[in-house]
């Protein structure tokens, strides 16, 4: 990015601190309500060096892998199969418009009850926020190939699996990337909730652990840690698909 | 009834009807045609006369109602077709290599494909970073890279402007003088087939109409010659 760039970017931030420091400074607000930045600075200095919100953040992250992970297999899965076969489309699109409606962490105190509150609800719940966002986007992308290019293939005398994988996948694949970066938005939010609810690690433990200490500091921090690694996964996988499509194939949504 | 010649390929008797909104619209009938095994073929005729839906059906995209097409050549078809339908995704060489197997092709193959067509120096970049010139240049790399025996060309200049047009229908002539393939190629321009066709077609509703040897008339040709004049208006009438 361009020094000027840097600049555009953190201007509203930096006036949004500034704002926030003077308000603290000339007591505008009552300190335990919205504590000052150079307090908050300063616990996030210490909770890094004490290593507790890196083991909050790792342990979240580990949770959001290996349910994204599943979910993506998933999608991959039964989205290939609906975009090749769209006549089916009839028999599931009305339990997946419904699903989609029904956020996950609604589901948490029947996953709770189902599935106790350990490792494998939150998982669950991050299974049903991925999913979604990654199917419909691999169906779409599978289904909507282009014609016109699946006809060279004909003439090229391809079967259906090489067709498959040498035109369908590749044109689908910018799609299938947007899915999997809204996926992984939606599940970093998800287990985010599901860990306020039960957990005993977590970004989302870390924040009710706070408040039940009345610490608003920590809350705070909890709170820029998500928005923070929310940011930089966003742009790693970003990166990273910019990183496959290249030349033609831009991506048209960043 | 006249027959038609083309490149190796024998058509008789072909029908094929297209359904729109519930009706059954004929758009070949009972046509006969004969493709010899070397040289250019020019189908021409006006848009709806049913010349790319010939070409489509030689390709296999698409299927008879009724009558025959037999292939005498053995081999494989090629087809470039009126966009040049790149895949964006891959770069100029892949592109020309889509169509072939690893391992089954030298290096050296794709580059004299390469300067054959005329875009040396461009093997890395993308489609879109290419002209519409350029862009068929590539699709037509790409179906002699895939050894076809005959190539089917659906008015592969037709979205081009006047002057890459000419120098594309130059390199089509060198490519055919260099590679002896079999080419059917359909365009609505006379002047296009005059150019570059060894045998003329003339289509005209879903039937052959009239067709012409030319391969008398060496390359490059000027078709302000009195001849040529002639035959223009000859097919002009008939079309």
């Amino acid at each position: 990015m361009k020094f000027n760039n840097v600049i555009k970017t953190l201007l509203i931030p930096f006036l949004l601190v500034l704002v926030w420091w003077i308000g603290s400074y000339l007591k505008l607000w009552n300190d335990y309500v919205l504590p000052s930045p150079n307090r908050v600075f300063a616990v996030f200095i210490t909770m890094i060096k004490s290593g507790e919100l890196i083991e909050h953040v790792l342990s979240s992250l580990s949770r959001v892998m290996i349910g994204f992970t599943i979910a993506f297999l998933f999608a991959f899965a039964i989205g290939v199969y609906a975009g090749l076969s769209p006549k089916k489309t009839i028999y599931y699109n009305l339990i997946v418009e419904f699903m989609r409606h029904v956020p996950p962490l609604s589901l948490v105190p029947l996953l709770i009850l189902w599935f106790g509150i350990g490792e494998k609800s939150k998982i669950i719940i991050i299974v049903l926020a991925a999913f979604f966002p990654m199917f419909l986007n691999i169906k779409k992308g599978i289904a909507f190939c282009n014609l016109k290019l699946l006809e060279v293939g004909d003439t090229l005398g391809f079967s259906k699996l090489k067709k498959f994988y040498k035109i369908v996948l590749p044109y689908a694949l910018p799609d299938i990337l947007v899915g999997m970066r809204i996926g992984f938005g939606y599940s970093w939010r998800a287990i985010i909730g599901a860990e306020m609810i039960a957990a005993a690690s977590g970004l989302g433990y870390l924040i009710l652990d706070a408040q039940q200490m009345s610490r608003s500091d920590k809350i705070i921090v909890g709170i820029f840690t998500i928005g923070l690694v929310g940011v930089l996964c966003d742009r790693l996988v970003a990166i990273l698909i910019n990183k496959l499509l290249h030349g033609g194939v831009k991506d048209s949504w960043s | 009834m006249e027959v038609l010649k083309i490149a190796g390929v024998k058509i008789e008797n072909l029908y094929k009807n297209f359904s729109v909104d519930g009706k059954e619209i004929p758009v070949l009938k009972n046509l006969y045609l004969n493709i010899e095994e070397e040289g250019i073929t020019v189908i021409v005729g006006k848009s709806g006369c049913g010349k790319t839906t010939l070409l489509r059906l030689l390709a296999g995209l698409e299927i008879a109602d009724r009558g025959q097409i037999t292939l005498d050549v053995k081999g494989k078809l090629g087809m470039v077709f009126q966009e040049p339908r790149l895949m964006p995704w891959l770069t100029v060489w892949n592109n020309i290599t889509f169509g072939l197997n690893k391992g089954t092709y030298t290096k050296e193959f794709i580059e004299n494909l390469i300067s054959l067509v005329g875009i040396k120096g461009f093997e890395m970049a993308y489609p879109d970073q290419l002209s519409g010139g350029m862009m068929q240049r590539v699709a037509i790399a790409r179906v002699l890279a895939y050894k076809p025996s005959i190539i089917l060309m659906d008015e592969p200049f037709a979205s081009l402007d006047y002057f890459t047009r000419e120098t594309m229908q130059k390199e089509l002539i060198n490519i055919y003088k260099q590679s002896k393939k079999a080419i059917v190629l359909v365009t609505h321009s006379i002047d296009e087939a005059l150019i570059v066709g060894q045998n003329v077609v003339v289509l005209k509703d879903g039937q052959v109409s009239n067709s012409y040897n030319l391969s008398k008339y060496t390359y490059p040709r000027d078709i302000l010659n009195d001849n040529f004049v002639k035959i223009k208006k000859e097919i002009l009438e008939n079309i």
